[in-house]
């Protein structure tokens, strides 16, 4: 594993993220991620970085895949009713 | 007289080298298309049709996937298999566009500067609203038995 100051502190970050996004309840997202979501070229953004971080670093790669998952699944449900 | 070699020989070239060469540029293909279509399914999973969801859903659809999921990983890149995995996971946790309470569903994004008193009260912080118009009608009073709509507060029992 490359264990470089900047690739522990992305993955510090992406941790922190994963946790506060992904583990608790009730926590909205930035207006700015809310407001691109319904964009289809900002999902396939989101998704051609996904594979961007798979090839910098596995790490990186599989909790940018966490944080996507999270943030596209959070979006959908929010933005339709039960 | 010499003795014969102990290992065959190796053929160069010909069909051999055309099939494997073939075969190889194949498989780029078949990556690219695989992940164009991955990329298509997590961005686009309300559009993959609901019965193709159910069936992904059941016991057999998810052995199914799991399945295609190892044959990734052992043929093909890890990446892949790691997008592929977003895309199951996408794909079962993705409900029905016809659920809910409507099926035409759409919506509005709320700005932070325009909050409703309600909103302000309980310290809502809502993104987005389905409806923004509310339509209310005057309260009737259709009772046969009285002679005015509007109650008199001072009147007496």
């Amino acid at each position: 594993m490359n264990t470089s100051p900047g690739l522990l502190i992305a993955i510090g970050i992406l941790i922190a993220w994963n946790l506060y996004y992904g583990a608790l309840i009730d926590t909205t997202y930035p207006q700015e991620l809310v407001s691109l979501y319904p964009y289809p070229l900002w999902r396939v953004l989101l998704v051609l970085f996904l594979g961007a971080a798979l090839v910098i670093s596995p790490e990186i790669g599989i909790l940018v895949a966490i944080a996507v998952f999270f943030y596209f699944m959070d979006i959908s449900h929010f933005i339709k009713p039960w | 007289m010499t003795a014969a070699p102990s290992t065959p020989p190796v053929m160069k070239g010909g069909v051999r080298e055309i099939v494997m060469d073939f075969s190889k540029r194949q498989m780029a293909f078949v990556e690219l298309v695989g992940g164009i279509l991955l990329i298509l399914g997590i961005v686009f999973p309300a559009n993959i049709p609901i019965e193709f969801r159910k069936q992904a859903s059941t016991l057999l659809g998810r052995l199914l996937l799991f399945c295609i999921l190892v044959i990734i990983l052992v043929y093909g890149k890890w990446t892949y298999g790691v997008l592929f995995t977003v895309f199951i996971a996408v794909l079962l946790s993705t409900r029905s566009p016809k659920e809910g309470f409507t099926s035409e569903f759409t919506f509005n994004m709320v700005n932070d500067k325009k909050k409703w008193w309600v909103e302000q009260v309980l310290n809502e912080n809502p993104v987005a609203i389905q409806d923004d118009k509310v339509s209310t009608n005057a309260i009737q009073d259709n009772r046969e038995t009285t002679t005015s709509s509007v109650q008199d507060s001072k009147s007496s029992r």
